[in-house]
């Protein structure tokens, strides 16, 4: 993948735009959260950028956003370097089934964050018995905060993906 | 998808797996598992939460004495109101020597806690998720802070317990995050109980009194401090005030639901308790 300088400089560009969005979400929105929802933007960007690089940069990429995750957020232990590399490789898979529009790229964030929301709710609900109830009214305005930043992200990611693009001549 | 695997990428997902399954068997079997890399990404990250923390206090103030002053004003006044009652109530405590010694505790806490030594520390950063209440301080191991070692305000009202320490920052978690356990007493009827929450009283900004004797006669407004039996909170902090008591879902067993003496989302500056007396 990094074979060139090229992919390097693309690479690097992603973990700046990465950071920006992680810097945002730790350390400003967890300030004003919204129905006790805070967004989540590393798992999004994830999925932005699965969707324009493919599943297998995708899941790579949420491989280590995962672990970063699992250093980062308190008590969630290892489950979100799975989340993170499976989001990847689904969001990569599922945008070269409906194209890597704008409009994909959005399609697959709504997909994507659902599917971990709905992932965060069954395991809490499965190993630590809360009840759907209080689980889905912390997980509905947060996944609905995250969606929020979609647009924001893409256009963060794309700006990276269409500066690092090899000419054509 | 045959992209994907021409890529070999089932390795990532192997990969993926087998640190997931590292880390959380590890976490389970090892305390601290990953506390060194933790760690590490605490203190990169803590210039980074000053910073921030310092850049939108100041917005916010900004933000507040542009936008919200005639909102601050009736808040001062009040305030004020507030004040002149607390004296009013003050002087009538005169006549009534252990509600006067109360009142010197909670009013004036350093000068009746001799025994406990603090620790000032600013918070610097907030629940990274929607799943739990934590606060982030900018004080850790090199300033004598340890894990267990509880939280107040300059007021002794209880925050929460040190959770995480990492060399210069530290995480407590909240007297309202579902993991916090706290033995508690209500200061009127001297009834004894525990403080518990779970994730919808967090959602809400409030905690529960739970295993309250079926005799126990509470009222909304009761005061609830600590009763210092667990040996990791010092007695007579403040706590909260009771709001109203509910039956759980089997009828069986009452409990109350506490408003906290703090509100979080303003809490700037606490006080850790590194040593007290238990007596």
């Amino acid at each position: 993948m990094l074979r060139s300088r090229g992919s390097l400089m693309k690479w690097t560009l992603y973990a700046l735009a990465f950071f920006l969005l992680f810097f945002l979400e730790c350390c400003v929105f967890n300030r004003y959260p919204i129905s006790g929802g805070v967004p989540l933007l590393a798992p999004l960007a994830v999925i932005t950028v699965a969707c324009l690089e493919g599943s297998f940069s995708g899941s790579l990429f949420g491989l280590a956003v995962g672990i970063l995750c699992a250093l980062v957020y308190y008590r969630i232990g290892g489950v979100m370097i799975l989340a993170c590399t499976l989001l990847g490789v689904l969001a990569g898979v599922f945008a070269d089934k409906i194209g890597r529009t704008i409009v994909g790229v959005l399609v697959s964030d709504v997909v994507g964050v659902v599917l971990l929301e709905v992932f965060l709710v069954w395991l809490r609900h499965t190993f630590y018995l809360i009840e759907l109830d209080t689980l889905l009214a912390i997980a509905v305005p947060e996944g609905l905060y995250t969606l929020a930043f979609a647009l924001p992200s893409y256009l963060l990611f794309w700006l990276v993906h269409q500066r690092c693009q090899p000419k054509a001549d | 998808m045959k992209n994907f695997f021409q890529k070999h990428g089932i390795w990532v997902i192997i990969a993926a797996l087998f640190l997931t399954a590292g880390l959380t068997l590890g976490s389970a079997v090892v305390p601290n598992f990953t506390a060194p890399l933790t760690n590490l990404v605490g203190v990169i990250a803590t210039p980074f939460r000053n910073g921030a923390n310092t850049f939108f206090s100041w917005v916010e103030g900004v933000y507040d004495y542009a936008f919200r002053y005639e909102e601050l004003q009736q808040k001062v006044a009040d305030l004020e109101q507030e004040v002149a009652e607390m004296r009013e109530e003050n002087r009538e405590a005169q006549d009534a020597l252990d509600e006067n010694e109360r009142l010197r505790e909670l009013l004036n806490l350093a000068e009746k806690r001799s025994d406990m030594v603090f620790e000032d520390a600013t918070v610097t950063g907030r629940s990274t998720t929607s799943w739990e209440s934590t606060l982030t301080l900018n004080k850790g191991s090199s300033s004598g802070v340890a894990v267990n070692q509880c939280v107040i305000t300059e007021t002794g009202n209880l925050v929460g317990v040190v959770a995480e320490v990492g060399t210069n920052w530290c995480t407590v978690v909240t007297i309202i995050d579902p993991d916090i356990s706290v033995g508690a007493v209500v200061y009127r009827t001297n009834d004894a109980a525990m403080l518990e929450s779970d994730l919808s009283t967090m959602s809400a900004g409030k905690c529960m009194l739970t295993y309250l004797s079926s005799e126990a006669q509470l009222i909304a407004g009761d005061e609830v401090l600590t009763s210092g039996e667990t040996g990791i909170y010092p007695s007579g902090l403040v706590i909260g005030t009771v709001d109203e008591v509910r039956t759980d879902a089997a009828g069986i067993e009452n409990y109350a639901i506490i408003t906290p003496a703090v509100t979080f989302s303003e809490l700037s500056e606490v006080f850790i308790v590194k040593e007290f007396s238990a007596s």
